[in-house]
């Protein structure tokens, strides 16, 4: 798995690829924790490299919402494919974290 | 297939149906929640092993359910140990060398862990054990099952970071009718858990007891104090099970091909009693050399033997490294001595609803972890799954989960009985409105209020929500008039002027709101002493209370505050409190900010300031909830748990 973050008018994107499972699950959490201690409170997650995410991916993401959510910011995810798409379905996440279909208009939703 | 179980409608259990009692046993031919009807169970009460295995019987096929036997369920070790084998199975994921977890649910305050149902071949066997007493398999027939058991393994330490089983034995091998062997039993798995991403912590015993063959009587290893199968164990986990590595499921894998190959165990033990079968187990494992295989099976090519005699070595450090370099070595020895080319066993891709279903039992075994981790919960699990399942309920909502939490609180009905708990009618139809699902609220509140009409307050709020949400303005109003005028009726009534569209009457009741307030504030102020103890719900309050009164109430005399103690929530004792008058005027204060209110200037710029000051809507919500997330967030046995408990939960101290 690899994760890569840039910044954006505001907006940290992260883009993930591979897959986000139990065993890359520690590095995303790594991940992720840098961009909440560098202090984003805006962060689209751009999913379009996932092809596959366990219950440990899930897990990690949960997380950095949490976190976001504590410190009032907002988590946005693009690009899901179809399986990580009804993943997020069935576990309802898809009620609390916003999905759009591509990057740009993720960026847009989490900055406004 | 468990996804689908999880989805099949819920049905009461059945008439006289109670929380397990101690050495309760679901017989054959019960129907568990009435979704699972029991086709056999395995282990229980009287025998040795503290686990039970139920195989049981749905719409959707045969599945496994383990859980542990109500004896035990005290034991919090122990329920620790179940805990972090189930967690441990759910972040394996899916293999085809590896049982399948579908997933965990509670049921009536027992955790049952649901696996992969493995046949029976037509002789009867299931497992590599019963293979072996049953007939002698052909070396590549067994070389087959070894590399897929590498298989397995190599898959499970990826996904766990440093798990190691601890219990490969051939019991624990199953088999497929179609050869696929399955990897089962991670009881006493030990691993690196990391403690953000996963279950319950590990924390293991290390004292040796238990084991033997199957057969024996001896045969099932005794969790909770074993760590291990002394015919399998290698020589170092003897001495400190807490700290094998992989090289000893090397070790036991060595054992567990040797005995298939060779047709008979590593070491015959004689023993009478369990104790002495241990110390003579370690001491074979530690210091007598293998007998090589040739010497039983003389079709065993050279290098097979080479293979598993280096898993048996008795110092780690020259076993194979891991489970990948051997099943490198094992598969070379199929190819060069029999020609036969390894295709490992596949299985159809995990469907997004299995992942949810895993995802979904993280989430549960957390908040079983924390319930059970809180003694005055659990002393009422067992009488009580009712509360037990509120309170699961109450975790899942103060952590932001509110599938679980709905699950939880349909369960709590169904476990209990609606007409004899008014909590779970007052929180599960309010979950209910909330959700838009008005026709089971409305089937709900009617069958509780059919058996206690006159207990309509018990369940107010829900009830005037659904009122509400049928846009029944007057029946909700009239309701509400019936009732003396309260901090819970106004907020109520806001909520039904909102939805109707009486916007002024709102205005009316928060000034008149933020008045009391303010007045109360007046009274208290002008009753405290210097010296005296202030409580307050967070450090900065007397500063934001000072800046709202200088504007509300300047003839107020605030230097009192400069010669008082300041305490702050938790901590605050029995003393004037400011916490609820301040949570409470945010409220007025949030409202008439509202410009929809018709507030005039600056009357409105004002309110909409201290609504800021204040921190409105986060005070209020901090202060309903602030109790409850303590619960949940503090030390578990925090003696000031079971008050909050009792007063979030009355139903707990309910017989």
């Amino acid at each position: 798995m690899q994760i890569a973050s840039t910044e954006v008018n505001g907006v940290t994107l992260i883009r993930v690829e591979g897959r986000m499972d139990a065993p890359a699950a520690p590095e995303a959490e790594d991940a992720f924790r840098e961009v909440i201690d560098a202090g984003a409170t805006r962060v689209v997650i751009d999913l379009s490299g996932v092809e596959y995410i366990s219950s440990g991916g899930l897990r990690v993401i949960i997380m950095l919402m949490k976190s976001l959510e504590k410190a009032r910011g907002r988590l946005v995810i693009c690009n899901p494919s179809p399986f990580v798409s009804e993943v997020f379905e069935i576990t309802h996440l898809s009620r609390r974290i916003p999905i759009y279909p591509n990057q740009e208009e993720a960026l847009t939703a989490a900055a406004t | 297939m468990y996804d689908n179980l999880s989805n099949l409608p819920t049905v009461p259990v059945a008439e006289g149906a109670e929380a397990p009692a101690d050495e309760f046993v679901w017989p054959v031919g019960a129907v568990i929640e009435g979704r699972y009807r029991v086709e056999e169970v395995l282990g229980g009460p009287g025998h040795s092993g503290m686990g039970i295995v139920y195989i049981l019987n749905s719409r959707d096929g045969r599945v496994a359910a383990k859980t542990f036997q109500q004896q035990f369920a005290m034991d919090h070790q122990l329920i620790q140990r179940f805990l972090r084998e189930a967690a441990t199975w759910m972040l394996i994921g899916f293999h085809p060398n590896i049982v399948r977890a579908y997933g965990i649910d509670i049921i009536e305050v027992v955790p049952y862990l649901f696996m992969e149902y493995v046949e029976r071949d037509p002789s009867g066997a299931v497992s590599l054990a019963d293979r072996l007493a049953r007939r002698k398999l052909a070396i590549p027939e067994i070389l087959d099952l070894a590399i897929q058991c590498c298989d397995g393994m190599v898959h499970a330490e990826s996904a766990v970071p440093d798990l190691v089983h601890r219990d490969l034995k051939p019991e624990n091998l199953l088999i497929a009718p179609d050869g696929a062997l399955k990897i089962t039993d991670f009881g006493l798995v030990r691993c690196r858990m990391n403690q953000r991403t996963s279950g319950p912590p590990d924390d293991d015993a290390s004292q040796p007891t238990g084991d033997g063959s199957g057969s024996d009587g001896l045969g099932l290893t005794q969790s909770g104090s074993a760590i291990g199968t002394p015919a399998y164990m290698a020589p170092e986990q003897f001495v400190d099970a807490e700290n094998v590595t992989r090289l000893a499921d090397i070790y036991a894998f060595g054992c567990c091909f040797y005995e298939a190959i060779a047709g008979r165990r590593l070491f015959t033990i004689r023993s009478s009693t369990p104790m002495e079968h241990i110390t003579r187990a370690r001491e074979m494992h530690r210091t007598h050399a293998p007998v090589p295989l040739e010497a039983h099976r003389p079709d065993c090519p050279a290098s097979l033997d080479e293979v598993i005699m280096t898993c048996l070595e008795k110092d780690p450090a020259n076993r194979w490294a891991d489970f990948a370099d051997l099943r490198e070595r094992l598969k070379r020895v199929l190819k060069d001595e029999f020609g036969i080319a390894y295709t490992p066993r596949s299985m159809p891709p995990p469907a997004p609803r299995d992942v949810a279903n895993q995802m979904r039992s993280l989430t549960l075994l957390d908040g079983y972890n924390r319930a059970v981790g809180m003694r005055h919960l659990r002393a009422h699990r067992n009488r009580n799954p009712y509360a037990f399942h509120l309170a699961l309920a109450s975790y899942f909502r103060t952590h932001g989960e509110p599938e679980e939490e709905l699950r939880q609180l349909r369960k709590a009905a169904r476990v209990r009985g609606r007409e004899r708990g008014y909590e779970v009618v007052r929180r599960l139809a309010d979950r209910l409105v909330e959700d838009g699902e008005l026709d089971e609220a409305g089937a709900l509140m009617d069958e509780f209020l059919a058996r206690r009409p006159d207990d309509v307050d018990f369940i107010l709020e829900p009830y005037v929500a659904w009122l509400i949400a049928r846009r029944e303005w007057d029946r909700a109003e009239r309701l509400l008039a019936d009732h003396t005028p309260s901090l819970r009726v106004e907020q109520m009534q806001v909520q039904l002027y909102r939805a109707s569209g009486r916007l002024d009457r709102i205005a009316d009741l928060r000034r008149r709101r933020a008045h009391t307030v303010i007045d109360n504030l007046r009274r208290t102020i002008a009753a405290i002493a210097p010296g005296d103890q202030i409580g307050w719900d967070q450090p900065g309050d007397p500063d934001l209370l000072k800046q709202i009164l200088a504007d509300a109430a300047p003839d107020i005399d605030l230097a009192v505050f400069d010669r008082v103690e300041h305490i702050y929530w938790p901590d605050m004792a029995a003393c004037p409190d400011f916490s609820a008058d301040m949570a409470w005027l945010s409220v007025a204060a949030g409202d008439l900010a509202d410009p929809a209110l018709g507030a005039p200037e600056p009357e409105r710029a004002r309110y909409a300031r201290w609504a800021r000051i204040l921190g409105h809507p986060r005070r209020i919500e901090r202060y309903v909830d602030r109790d409850e997330l303590r619960l949940w967030t503090g030390e578990p046995d925090n003696p000031a748990a079971a008050p909050v408990l009792l007063s979030a939960y009355p139903s707990l101290s309910e017989p």
